[in-house]
């Protein structure tokens, strides 16, 4: 299956407020609804499937805490998306930074594997070797379409730098992915 | 790839433009240096096919957090506010909107990879709690019927809306030789009180055509329904096969596949399992006997989790005996209540539900865990016996309070579970019209708690239950004594039994003797020791109470078993005889074939 990211639809508002007051199906569906779009950016921020997924759960039990005080003023999903980075800033303080990244990259490629496999552990790859400040504004406006202004308020830094930020995250990822990236785009 | 020290800029610009933050000036610019730079055009290029692969990169398995989070919730400090509040919530206005999200969601591209069976189950729950309404239409091509007709076909229509309200109708549309054929139309309507079912009646299928009694229809109406009494007329397995999923074991993924241009993944499973999904659209008439071990392959559509085809069959034999497919499906948003009105006729039976408030003492006995369902219909059963219900969706769970030691049900097979931290519960997997369920004993009171969660969820309700203690040992109903055997009884039953004769790792895991006037009884069940596969058990049964086989219309073969006559009933799985000193025995064991169960049959009777 070959997951379509990109710009991750706002919940209904209705849902929304039936969960912040209280309404626990409400919450449980906000839950189902977005666990898979918070747990993939998480793992392109962490890259351990195992620490994505316990960010995961602690990101969502933080947005039921934090619920009560969201009042619209931005997206739903970019008020979550904030949630799990600071989860993943968390963990990685706690543990030192991305340590698990070194230990996977390089071993995941396995001659058996399909074009779409082979290409998605090179993308994998290539965004694991670009710095976080540079990883975290490409993954939320190339990988799940979020503005730039949207970008520079969740990591706290000036729309400018998130223009340089992302345009250098690219010019890296370029380079390492080579032009073929066209050819395998369209495979894909 | 250095760029020049001009084209620096335009790079920049390049994916500012990307973005759709270029000013119409600066993209002026951009364009007239693109027609000049061909190593500029090539970033170019780079770019968009970033993006692209950046975003169509086949994504992981993403993992189902959704329990563990709610679970955690539920434990937060605010916890009672919490929970007190979502009870009032005006729920009809959130199921609203809950199913505008729900048909909203980006479709088949978002659906995780699933690799595990229980990934499966977990899934096809997570949609069955959010769903409210349902219609369908089902094509239903039946093969093996009689040997005069090579095949038949039906169309099924389906309405429900959760948790009780349920329409099937079933019409015959085979073109039978002569007119003389019964069709097989069936009608159920089942409402929270009351359930109402039509059916042909007629002769035995090896006696058609040329049969004396006159073809009819028969009608039967059951009022003051328990809530969830039973699988049969609400058979909900055919919305989302919660029943037939509801243990992963021995359900086999076979993969993803397409039906009818939707992504569906395709399992199978044994008909014992299936049962509940298979027998959801024949409640009643006259159908092809399917036997437990008969293969079933079913297709769920990978966004709503409802069987978009299933088919049974028996390898090595070709064609499926039972091919149905789903034409339409969907969820409307209403559906006039009048189709759920069911009529009062024919045999009316009461099943003597009144609504009551439990009693103070009972209600300290409540989960504290309920899966996430909503408190349902309570009161008291024609047995006098507490009732309390509570649902979600198509989820509910049922829990029946008696005093201890005044049900002499514990004669079923029951695996022995740890639930909680000190509980023992008594587990029973699901027969027909049964859901599966647990036994708790303690405090003088026996619970019966029967739903159609994940086992694991299950066992979790009934360790949130304050009742700690094991089955009686002794029980007494309608003048006979019922004695659960002793650990020491059991194990004299493994040596004399399990270890020569029964297939390896099958240990006698409880059996129960009974007297009284007429004689006596003793049953005694195994099961396979590390397992806990439903259908598996093997239940030997004596009798000194039965002195001649009892009747049956079933299809049965004749057997020898060391001189005496016996018959093996494929659809049971069991075999029964009279031994030479004139007591009845049987041995069922739907998991086994007929030579296998022969061959126990013979031991023992030669032992």
């Amino acid at each position: 299956l070959i997951a379509l990211e990109g710009e991750v639809e706002e919940p209904d508002p209705r849902v929304i407020s039936a969960a912040r007051a209280g309404d626990a199906r409400a919450f449980e569906s906000l839950v189902r609804r977005y666990q898979a779009d918070v747990y993939r950016f998480v793992l392109h921020l962490i890259r351990d499937p195992q620490a994505a997924e316990d960010i995961t759960q602690e990101s969502f039990v933080r947005a039921f805490r934090f619920l009560r005080r969201y009042r619209g003023d931005s997206r739903f999903t970019t008020w979550l998306f904030s949630i799990a980075r600071n989860c993943v800033v968390d963990e990685t303080r706690r543990w030192g930074r991305r340590h698990r990244v070194a230990d996977r990259v390089g071993r995941e490629r396995d001659a058996s594997m399909s074009p779409d496999q082979t290409l998605a552990v090179e993308v994998r790859e290539a965004l694991a070797t670009l710095p976080q400040e540079l990883l975290e504004p490409v993954v939320l406006i190339d990988v799940f379409s979020l503005s730039y202004r949207e970008t520079a308020e969740m990591l706290s830094v000036a729309e400018g730098t998130i223009k340089s930020r992302v345009h250098r995250a690219r010019e890296q990822l370029i380079a390492l992915l080579g032009p073929q990236g066209e050819e395998r785009a369209d495979d894909a | 790839m250095t760029p020049e020290p001009r084209c620096a800029r335009f790079r920049r610009l390049i994916s500012m433009q990307l973005d759709e933050h270029l000013t119409p000036d600066d993209a002026q610019e951009l364009d007239r240096h693109l027609g000049e730079c061909a190593a500029c055009r090539a970033f170019e290029a780079s770019q968009h096919a970033l993006r692209r692969t950046l975003r169509l990169a086949p994504v992981a398995q993403t993992p189902d957090v959704t329990d563990a989070v709610m679970l955690r919730i539920t434990r937060e400090p605010n916890r009672q506010v919490w929970e007190a509040r979502w009870r009032l919530t005006a729920i009809a206005g959130v199921a609203a909107a809950l199913v505008v999200l729900a048909t909203s969601f980006p479709v088949l591209e978002r659906t995780p990879q699933i690799a595990q069976a229980a990934d499966v189950t977990r899934l096809a729950f997570a949609a069955a709690g959010e769903l409210d309404t349902y219609r369908a239409t089902f094509e239903i091509v039946e093969r093996g019927w009689h040997p005069d007709i090579e095949e038949r076909r039906f169309r099924a229509d389906v309405w429900y809306r959760a948790p009780e309200k349920f329409r099937l109708e079933v019409r015959d549309r085979t073109r039978y030789p002569t007119g003389s054929w019964p069709r097989n139309d069936i009608d159920v309507v089942s409402s929270p009180t009351r359930s109402w079912i039509r059916q042909p009646y007629a002769c035995p299928t090896q006696a058609l055509p040329g049969c004396a009694i006159q073809a009819g229809v028969e009608e039967r109406t059951i009022v003051r329904r328990q809530p969830f009494d039973g699988t049969s007329l609400v058979p909900t397995d055919i919305v989302v096969p919660l029943e037939t999923l509801a243990t992963s074991d021995a359900l086999n993924v076979v993969g993803n596949e397409r039906i009818e241009g939707r992504a569906s993944l395709h399992v199978q499973l044994s008909y014992r399992q299936a049962f509940p999904l298979v027998d959801a659209l024949r409640p009643g008439g006259s159908w092809v006997p399917l036997l437990p071990l008969d293969r079933v392959d079913v297709w769920l559509d990978r966004e709503s989790w409802f069987p978009l085809r299933y088919t049974v069959s028996r390898p090595p034999q070709e064609h499926p005996f039972l091919e149905v497919s789903a034409t339409d499906f969907r969820r409307p948003g209403a559906i006039d209540e009048r189709f759920f009105d069911a009529p009062r006729r024919g045999i009316v039976r009461s099943g003597g539900f009144v609504r009551r408030e439990l009693p103070e003492g009972l209600r300290r006995l409540l989960p504290q865990y309920t899966a996430g369902l909503r408190p349902y219909r309570r009161g008291r059963n024609g047995a006098g016996q507490s009732v309390v219900s509570f649902t979600d969706g198509l989820s509910f769970l049922k829990i029946t309070f008696d005093r201890m030691g005044s049900r002499p049900d514990i004669d079923e097979p029951a695996e022995v579970v740890r639930v909680g931290e000190s509980s023992l519960g008594y587990y029973r997997p699901a027969a027909p019209r049964l859901p599966r369920r647990i036994d708790l004993f303690g405090r003088g009171r026996h619970a019966r708690i029967e739903s159609n969660l994940r086992r694991e969820q299950l066992a979790r309700v009934a360790g949130s239950m304050s009742l700690r203690g094991r089955a009686p040992r002794v029980t007494r109903s309608g003048g006979l004594l019922v004695r659960r055997l002793t650990r020491s009884q059991l194990e004299d039953a493994d040596v004399g039994t399990a270890h020569d004769v029964l297939p390896d790792g099958y240990r006698a895991m409880g059996g129960w003797s009974s007297s009284g006037a007429g004689g006596r009884e003793l049953a005694i069940v195994f099961l396979p020791s590390q397992t806990a596969l439903e259908g598996s058990e093997i239940r030997l049964f004596r009798s000194t109470r039965v002195h001649q086989l009892p009747p049956t219309s079933e299809d049965m073969v004749g057997v020898d078993v060391e001189g005496s006559a016996a018959r093996w009933s494929r659809e049971r799985g069991e075999l029964e005889w009279i031994d030479a000193a004139g007591i009845y025995r049987a041995i069922t064991a739907p998991s086994l074939d007929l030579p296998s169960v022969v061959h126990i049959a013979r031991e023992i009777e030669s032992a």
